[in-house]
Order: structure tokens, then sequence, then C-alpha cells
């Protein structure tokens, strides 16, 4: 292939390479992993780096995230910067790296997941596969789109697979989608119903960027137009895989821990203030995001801090609150004070 | 769900075995001290102190705080108690009795209250502190079998009072309730704390255990033996069980003189005993060794009643027919009595044994079971002698007969079987009638001749009847008691005690001549039988013929014949005779004190020879050693012939068999002579308590001893309990100095944590130490490492990396330096001096 050819454009693209890197087969390695996406994706979005880690820790655990955030503040800046991290290092499929999915109410299942186009010519039936068929898919305010469509979505999210008239075509191990909706432009949408938000690992609020990084933004606005901080690492397909297997295996989850987590689901559902305690389905979740995040804080063990820190961010849109309580995360902070209090408490004890 | 509901069960399950264990506690320790009130006060807060206390403890509330909170609570109903009962308005307000009992229930109420709810937050937070819940209840255990031991069991009645009932030891009983909580609070302590630390507070439990049986010492021991550390065998309340008088003369050996007061008494005893005497003068009798009404009784006549019984039935054995009504009764006086060991005391009152013997004067007297039992069981009671009391000797005295005749009453008056305590007012006025209120002289004084001035002080172990000095006393006067706790009372005595020699003694005129004719007559009223008479003359006729005349060589030339004559036992039985002492004369020679006395004072007055009988305590010179101190023992009960010389007035003349059939006596213990003369010496902690009840002052010396020592050891306790907080916290600070391995990185971030918690920088409930080390990074960077590194060797599996200890060293170092830029001077030094700093870290 030369430049000319129309593939040129996608053969030299930074995002594919055939070329496998070498094997990350420690905590040092993925630690290296997460400070790629990291740095990259710090240079692009700017004062958001607590979201930013949040998504990380989703990416290498597996999970997918559900954004809360109005418009303009960062949402698709983010999953394109995350999209734009990946090196596809096996570029013949028909998986990319990124594809964003613009949820309407006249969408269909077949526009996220592919159809079953005739072919004149051949005069057979072939795939043609949708968005969902990528790495990483932005899907923009999925309340907006009709309930039909968004288990189509979520069918893909759980399982990895999408099923397109009666044939089940799987999606790529690494499958991670970044689903946003907008928190108070609730007219005309589709609210997702608990069982579906339990398929998203993180909800994350996203607040205002502090005026301090709203400046920063303002000022590195230019800048971030040529595509700073372009030339810094990426990360291939298959080393996001290896770290997650690293991190599954190598972060140690001690016995109290595990304690701990369960004694705060069972806290969350025994508190009058809920409805609906956290699911089993959440505390499995958990597992590899306290991992995840335990070795984003370089550390080899998980502890009672990534507890507290992930709690919120995973029982959070799970629990369903009795009417008139305020804030789901008072109550788990109640939910969580005595098991991490125990849990501290192990580590003086002999 | 149901695993929530479980544990939840399991919380609450163990929050009532431990309450119950700490109820058992509460009551152990209030039994011997409070009222209904105040136990079901303790029982109540026991409860509530736990209950309350776990809730507290799985709260956020802070140690310090709850231990502050409970110190206050504690001051503040302690204050309230003082103030229900300090101010006259109160009372007045809702009566004595209500108040009273409003500041018991405060009292113990807060008390267990407060300190149950400490114990069980400071085991819950702290699991090492498991063991001072465990040492307090068993403590609380220990201290009722400390006041239970060698057998002496007075607390809870009702317990050991339906023990008794149901045929069980109550020892064994409250051991049991004991070993029960403990147990309890064991499995516990097992059952929530896996591996090492439960196997370390069981070894704990074992040395709590073993402690607790030294301290105890009850096992073993469920028989109560005759004898405690002092020989005192006295359940409160209970005067030792008297011995019957002992003739020791030269003969040494125990003898049973009470037979004849028993005898009298019983009326069962034609000879000696007079049958038809009163009831008074038996009860008076008595006295020469026994003394309250009970105690007679119980401690003279029982045992006489049986081996009078065992005697006359052996006797009149061959009779066979005894009557079986009688039999039991008397069966039942003397072998319950005698049986359990000291626990006799079945009140046998004097009067209703005269009305049976009165009404049976001419049945065949009870029988007991067995001869051979009886004898043996005589011996050992003779064996066993308990102090009765102690004579302390302010002027140093060695008396001429070379023993110590300690004289209670004197039988003087002839009721035509035997002598008895005399009834005309004109008589025998050297002889007390009662304890001395104030100083008092008797009405005669025996003249300067040939005696010595005597001090002492007498201090009795159990009550008697009647005061008793060494012979010739004539001055009485009260006394302090010494030693509430060991005597009942205590009395000053001066006698003119003889120091002529007997050989001196030789042609003096007999008998007083300021007597009237009537009362000269009195002292010579004797038998009418005409054999005395002719006896005595035999004898006297074979002195040389010029002392024959001499009153004196009259009595001794008597007291000689007898001496070689008569054979000593206890076993002599004359009872059932009309006149007992004929039928030792001139029956089988063989009888005891009360015998040979009314022998040689019936032989006396048959030739003209003033005379009565001396009763109360004989001890033997040697016995006394070099000491000052006089044991006058059970044993030493004893009566003895005294005749009248004009110028020396009564002088003792005893009778020393010179055969003896019975067993040598015991040995005097000189280290219990010293102990108990010691005791006596010692000031009185209030000399102007009035004489109590002794079980109640008993009672009420130990309530006192204990809040004495109590209040004694109080400051010393705290001041333990100061030393001990400052030691933890010293250690905690020193110990990262040489630790190795992976536990440094806990024992330094301790030590960290008490620097900082000095400075009043603590982590809050349920935050996670990152947060916490994240929270101070500001003014303490170097604390994340420590807490990493603590985490980390903690959570990172099973064989951990090493922590580096020159950096961890470092960083506690670190620590300290940052602790003083961020906290001024004054702040540090207020942290480093409070001792219990180090329980806000956890």
């Amino acid at each position: 292939m030369t430049m000319d050819t129309p593939g040129a454009d996608f053969e030299n693209s930074p995002h594919i390479t055939r070329t496998p890197a070498p094997p990350i087969t420690d905590l040092n390695g993925a630690w290296g992993v997460v400070e790629r996406f990291r740095n990259r994706i710090r240079m692009a979005v700017r004062g958001r780096d607590e979201v930013i880690e949040i998504v990380i820790c989703a990416l290498l655990a597996d999970g997918h995230v559900l954004l809360e955030d109005y418009p303009g503040s960062g949402k698709t800046t983010l999953a394109k910067a995350l999209g734009d991290c990946l090196i596809d290092d096996q570029p013949d499929d028909i998986i990319v790296t990124f594809r964003r999915i613009q949820f309407t109410p006249d969408l269909l299942p077949s526009d996220v997941t592919g159809t079953t186009i005739f072919d004149p010519n051949t005069h057979k039936f072939f795939f043609r596969s949708g968005p969902v068929f990528a790495h990483i898919v932005l899907a923009d305010e999925i309340n907006r789109t009709s309930p039909k469509v968004q288990s189509a979505m979520l069918e893909a999210m759980a399982e990895k697979q999408v099923t397109v008239d009666n044939r089940t075509r799987k999606l790529d191990e690494l499958f991670f989608v970044i689903a946003t909706q907008n928190p108070l432009d609730l007219a005309g949408t589709f609210p997702l119903p608990s069982a579906q938000l339990d398929r998203f690992l993180f909800k994350i609020k996203m607040t205002h960027v502090a005026r301090d990084a709203e400046l920063e933004i303002l000022a590195s606005a230019a800048a971030r137009k040529h595509n700073v901080g372009s030339d810094l690492p990426r990360v291939t397909r298959t080393e996001v895989c290896d770290a997650r297997k690293v991190i599954e295996t190598q972060v140690h989850v001690a016995p109290q821990v595990r304690e701990c987590l369960v004694d705060v689901a069972q806290n969350t559902r025994k508190d009058p203030r809920v409805l609906q305690g956290a699911s089993t389905r959440s505390l499995v979740l958990a597992m590899p995001a306290l991992q995840a995040r335990a070795l984003m804080n370089k550390r080899n063990f998980v502890s009672g801090e990534d507890i507290a820190a992930l709690s919120g961010l995973i029982f959070g849109h799970r629990l369903e609150v009795a009417p008139g309580v305020d804030s789901v995360d008072s109550v788990l902070r109640d939910c969580m004070r005595e098991p991490l209090e125990r849990l501290a408490r192990m580590a003086m004890q002999r | 769900m149901s695993e929530g509901k479980e544990s939840k069960l399991s919380i609450v399950l163990s929050t009532a075995v431990r309450a119950a264990a700490m109820c058992l506690g509460a009551l152990a320790l209030g039994w011997g001290v409070t009222l209904t009130e105040g136990l079901g006060a303790s029982l109540f807060g026991a409860v509530f102190g736990v209950a309350l206390g776990e809730r507290l403890a799985r709260s956020r509330v802070k140690l310090s705080a709850i231990l502050g909170g409970t110190a206050a609570l504690w001051l503040l109903c302690w204050a309230l108690s003082k103030f229900a009962t300090a101010f006259t308005t109160i009372p007045a307000l809702m009566g004595a009795g209500n108040a009273l009992a409003t500041a018991v229930l405060l009292r113990f109420g807060a008390l267990m209250f407060c300190s149950t709810l400490v114990l069980r937050v400071l085991a819950s937070r702290k699991r090492n502190l498991v063991v001072l819940e465990l040492a307090a209840v068993s403590a609380a255990v220990v201290a009722v079998f400390a006041t239970h031991r060698d057998g002496v069991l007075v607390r809870p009645l009702w317990l050991s009072d339906w023990a008794w009932s149901v045929g069980l030891e109550p020892v064994q009983v409250l051991l049991g309730v004991g070993v029960g909580s403990v147990t309890i609070l064991a499995v516990l302590l097992i059952v929530q704390n896996r591996g090492s630390r439960a196997l370390s507070a069981l070894i704990a439990l074992i040395a709590l255990g073993i402690l607790a049986v030294m301290t105890v010492n009850a096992v073993g021991l469920p028989a109560p033996t005759a004898e405690n550390d002092l020989g005192l065998l006295t359940p409160p309340g209970e005067p030792p069980r008297q011995q019957p008088p002992r003739d020791a003369g030269d003969n040494g050996t125990g003898q049973g003189q009470d037979v004849v007061e028993g005898d009298a008494g019983e009326g069962q005893d034609s000879g000696e005993g007079d049958g038809g005497r009163g009831d008074d003068s038996g009860q008076d009798d008595g006295g020469g060794a026994a003394d309250t009404g009970a105690s007679d009784g119980g401690g003279g006549g029982a045992p006489d009643a049986g081996e009078d019984g065992g005697a006359s039935g052996n006797d009149g054995g061959e009779d066979g027919g005894s009557s079986s009504a009688m039999e039991d009764g008397g069966d039942g006086g003397s072998s319950s009595a005698m049986q359990d060991g000291g626990w006799e005391d079945v009140p046998i009152s004097p009067s209703s044994y005269s009305e049976g013997g009165e009404g049976g004067n001419g049945t065949p007297p009870p029988r007991p079971p067995s001869q051979d039992l009886e004898s043996e069981r005589q011996q050992q009671q003779q064996q066993r002698s308990s102090p009765m009391a102690v004579v302390l000797l302010d002027d140093d005295y060695t008396p001429p007969s070379e023993a110590f005749y300690l004289r209670q009453v004197a039988w003087s008056q002839f009721n035509g079987t035997r002598l008895v305590p005399t009834t005309r007012p004109e008589n025998d006025r050297d002889i007390p009638q009662g304890y001395p209120t104030e100083a008092m002289n008797l009405p005669e004084r025996p003249s300067n001749t040939g005696r010595t001035l005597v001090h002492h002080l007498v201090a009795l172990v159990t009550e008697h009847n009647n005061p008793f000095g060494i012979e010739g006393a004539f001055h009485f006067e009260p006394a302090r008691n010494p030693n509430p706790t060991r005597f009942v009372r205590a009395y000053r005595v001066e006698s003119l005690a003889q120091s002529i020699e007997y050989r001196r003694l030789f042609g003096r005129r007999s008998g007083n001549p300021r007597w009237t004719p009537e009362q000269r007559a009195y002292y010579l009223e004797g038998p009418t039988d005409p054999r005395y008479r002719r006896l005595a003359d035999t004898i006297i006729n074979t002195i040389p013929q010029q002392r024959r005349s001499d009153p004196f060589s009259r009595a001794v030339a008597i007291k000689l014949w007898l001496d070689d004559n008569l054979i000593y036992t206890t076993r002599a039985r004359h009872a059932s005779a009309t006149d007992p002492t004929a039928d030792m004369l001139w029956g089988n020679k063989r009888g005891y004190c009360v015998h040979f006395a009314h022998a040689a004072v019936f032989l006396w007055r048959s030739v003209g020879v003033p005379s009565r009988i001396g009763s109360g305590y004989h001890v033997d010179a040697q016995n006394r050693g070099s000491s000052s101190t006089v044991i006058v023992k059970s044993s030493d009960g004893h009566a003895w012939p005294e005749v009248y010389l004009e110028g020396v007035g009564w002088i003792v003349l005893d009778i020393a068999a010179k055969r003896n059939e019975d067993p040598p006596g015991q040995p005097q213990d000189e280290d219990e002579r010293d102990r108990l003369g010691q005791m006596a010496r010692e000031q009185p902690p209030d000399p102007q308590q009035p004489p109590q009840r002794p079980q109640q002052q008993q009672q009420r010396n130990r309530a006192r001893e204990m809040a004495q020592a109590a209040a004694k050891a109080f400051p010393w306790l705290l001041l333990l309990g100061l030393l001990a907080l400052y030691g933890v916290k010293l250690w905690r600070r020193l110990v990262p100095l040489f630790t190795k391995g992976a536990a440094l990185a806990r024992v330094a971030y301790r030590s960290a944590l008490d620097v900082l918690a000095e400075a009043g920088i603590v982590r809050e409930y349920g935050e996670t130490r990152e947060a916490f080390a994240r929270r101070v990074r500001e003014q303490i960077p170097s604390l994340e490492l420590l807490g990493h590194e603590a985490e980390r060797v903690k959570l990172s599996g099973a064989s951990p990396e090493p922590p580096d200890a020159q950096k961890l060293r470092e960083a506690v170092a670190n620590v300290k330096r940052e602790v003083s830029l961020a906290k001024p001077w004054w702040r540090r030094t207020l942290g480093l001096l409070h001792p219990a700093s180090w329980l806000d870290v956890d």
C-alpha cells in the first residue's frame, strides 16, 4: 500500500500497528500502561484529573462508566482522548479503536449493533458492523434513546456480544463504554432502569471545573488544537488486556478487605433509608476496580482507602433510597464508616 | 440478610452471656457488702453496663471520651448518694429509709454500671484488654472464696443454707458458681478471638485460676476443721466448743469436769450432781468453763450429756433397758452436736435438761450409739483445744504452785449432794459478780501477807458469763478490746496472788477471825456420811503427833493421801450414784478434777478445815515460758480445792493424782501464744465502739477492715495504674528501636500515631489510614509512608516483603520533628504528660 491509496490514511494512522508490544507480566508494566493513559489524557483534558483516574480505573477493571454531567463539561473530549490513547494491534479485524454513538429517540437498535445488508453483486447478505464494534465506545446521552436501543446497547455491554439476525457476534475483549447523560434536561428522555444501571461499573457525577483549571483550559485551548502531546506514548489493545490480567492476579486482596466490602453492602441493605441495597453483582464487579485503583496508587494490595474512594461510584447508582432521603452519598458514608473503621484498626492489631 | 440477623443475634447472645457473668461477679462482690437494694442495683448496673458498653464500643465515640464520661457519671452518682444522706433535708423529705436506699442504689448501681461499661468498652475496642474483664470477674469470685476460706463460710446465707439442706458442700457450690462464670467468659473469649490471642488469653486464664486456688485454698478443705490459723473455730457469733475443763494438775491431761454440771443439769447424776438444784445454779455451774446459755448447753452440756449417757449407759448396761425416748433425746443432743466437728451449737437449755432430769430422775439415762465412738470423739476433742482467753501479765509473777489458777467462780455451798456457788451474799465475797462496767473493787480483798500484787489484762476470745483472774483478784476494770475481730472483750485485773511458799503456811490457823460462826459453819458443811470423818481421821493419824492439830498439816496430809490413792481418768462415771464423791472414794477411786476437789473438800471439812472449790482455768506456768503471755485454752478448764488460812486467805491446794489413765495433752504452741499475745497488746482502732453482739461486730469489723484497706490501697492503686499507663506509653514509644521484620511497620506507625495523639492529632472514626495521612499531609508529610507500610504488611498477602527498617525509623523521627514544628511546645508537653493519650490510637 502506498500513500496514494485510499487505505493509506488508515495504515499510516498512529492508532494501528502490526508489531506487538512486549507483553506485560508484572505490576510495573501495568503501572506503565496507567502512566501512559494518564499522561496523554491529562494533556487533552484539563482540570478533570479525578475523572480521568476513575475512567482509567474502570478501563483496567473491565467495567463501563456512566458520566452524568452538563453539556460542555468535557465528557466527549475525555472519551475521545481515551480513544486516542489506544493503538489497535489487530488492525485486520472489523473492530476499530474508537466510536461515538449519539443517542436520539429515533435511533434503532441496528444503528448501534450493525445490520445485515443485501449485496446485489453477490446476492448475499453481509453484516455491516455497527459502532459498538470498537474498543472504546462513547454512548452520548444514552437516556435520550428508546429502551429498545438501550437494551441492545446494554446487551453488548454486559455480554460483550451483539445478536443481529439471530447471529451472535463477539465484540472485542477490550470493550469499554463511556456513556453520558444529562442530569437536568430530562424532558423526552427514557431514564435507565436500575437493572440497566447495574451494568455500569461506575456512575461518575462530574462537577464544574474549578476556576484555576478553567483558566488553564482557556489558556491551553489553542495549543490543544494543534494536538499538543500527541507524541506521548500510546497503549496497545493487547497491553491493556495484559494489564487487566496482571492486576487481577498480582494485586492482593486481603480477606479483611473482602469482609469490609461485604459489610458495606450488608449495611446498605440493612439501612432503613435504602429501599434496595447493593447487589452481589456490584461486589463482583467491584473487586477488579479496587485492584485497579490500588495499582494506580502504586500499591500491590487493596486497602480500605480504595473501598472508601470507589464505594460511592460503585454503589451510588445501584442504591435506591427511600423518598425523602437527600443524598445517597450520606447514606453510603454512614454504611461505610463502621466496616472501614474495623479494617483500619485491623492494621494496628498484631 | 440472614447473615446480618445471625450476627446481630450472636451479638445479643454474647452480650447477654457477658451480662450474666458480670451479674455473677457483681453478686459475688455485693453479697458481703450491701443490702438487697444495693444488690439489685448492682445487678441492673452490670446488665446495663455491659449492654451500653457493647453499644458504645461499636459507636464512633472516642475511647477517651467514653472513659471520661463514665468517670464523670460515676462521680456524679457518688456525689448524689453522698448528698442524699449528708444533709437532713432529703431524709426529712423522703424518709430516712428511702434516702438510705436511694444512696445505696445510686452508689452500687453506678459503681457496677460504670465499671462494667468501662471494662466492656475497653475489651471491645482493644482486644487484648479482654483479659481485664476476665480478671475482674475472676477477682470478684475469688474475693468470695477468700472470705470463705478454711471452710468458714457465711454468705450468701440463702445459698449455703440451701446447699446444706440438700446435702451439698457450700464451698463446692460456690466454687461451681465461680468456675461457671469464669468458664462462660473464657468460652466467649475463645469463640470471639481466634488463634494466638485466644491461646495467650487462655494461659492468662490458667494463671489466674492458679492464683485463685492459691488465694482461696478451698480445694481439699471442704470440711471445716477444728482449727483455723489461730485455732479459733469461730463461725461468727458462735463461741468455740468448750472442752470439758481439764484436770491438768501434775498429770497434765484433759478431763471432763463439766460432767458434773451437765449431770447436774440433767439431773441424772445422783451423786455429785444435785438433781434438786435450781436452774440458775446449773447455769452458773456451766460458767466455770462454758458461759452463755447457749454455749453452756452446747459447749459444756452437750458433750457431757453424751459422755454421761455413755458412762451411765455403760454402768447400767446390765440394766439393759433404757427408755428409748430418752435415748433419742440424748443422742440427738450429743451426737449431732459433736459429729460435725465444731458446728455443734445445738442450743440445749439447762432448764429443759433439769426438767427432764426431774421428771425422769429414776429412769435410766440416755445411751449414746456407741461407747467406743464416744470415747474416740472425746479424745479427739481433747487434742483439739481452742484458745479461750489471753492473759497478759504486767508484773512478773511465778506462782509457788507452778500453775496459774484463774478463778472464775467458787463452789462453797453444800446442797446435800455437792458444792454449788453460794446463794448467801456474805460468803465468797472475793468472787466478782458480772463484768465490770467501771473500775470496781471486790468487797473482800486478800491480805497482803504472803501475797504479791499482779496486774494483768484478760482478753476473752469467747464470751464468758463471769470474769476471771489470777486467784486473789480484788480489782476489775474494763479495758479496750485490743482487736475486736479476735476478742469479744477485755478487762484489767489486779490480784494479790499467792507468793508465800506452801511450807511456810504450816502453823497458821484456819478460817478468818472476822467470820461469824455461821460463816465458819458454812465453810465446814459437808455430807453427813460418817465415812468421810473416819477416813480423814485415819489419814491424819499417820502424820506426827505434834502436827495433827495444825489445820494446814491436816489438809496437806489428806491431799497427799488423795494424790497417792486416786486415779485420774476422764472416763470415770459416778453420776448415777447418790453420792458420786463417796462412790468414787470408796469405789473404783477413779475420777477427775471435780470428783477430786469434792473429795478433798469433804474430807477437809469433816476435820474442820474451812474449804471450798474454786473453778476456772488452770494453766501450767511452764506454758508461759519467758513470755508475759498466758494462753487459756478450753482444755484448761479446771476445778480445785482451796483452804482458808488466817492471814493469807484462800490457798489453792490442788489434788494431783499420781496415776493417770488419760493420754497426755498436746504441748503448748508457742507461735500461737506469741501471736495471740501480740494481738491482745495491739491498740484498738476505735476504743469508743460499744460492745456489740459478736456476729454483728465481726461483720462490721470485716466491712470496716475492707473499707480501710481499700482506702489505704486506693492511692497506691491509682499510682500503680498511672505508672502502668506511663509504662505502656514508654514501651510503645521505644519498641520500634528494637523490633525487627514485618512487625516493625506496625510498631513504628503506632509510635508515630502516639506522638500525633499527644499533639491532639487523631484519626477520626471510619477514616481510612490513607485519608488520615492525607488530611495531615500539610503538617506531617512523613506519616503517609508509615501508614502505607503498616497496611502493606497487613494486607499484601501471607508473606509480605519486610519493610525498610532504616526508612521507617527515619520516618518516625521525621514525624516527631514535624509535630514539634506544627504544634506549640506547651501542647506537646501536655500531651507528653497525658498518661492515656495512647488510648485514642487505634
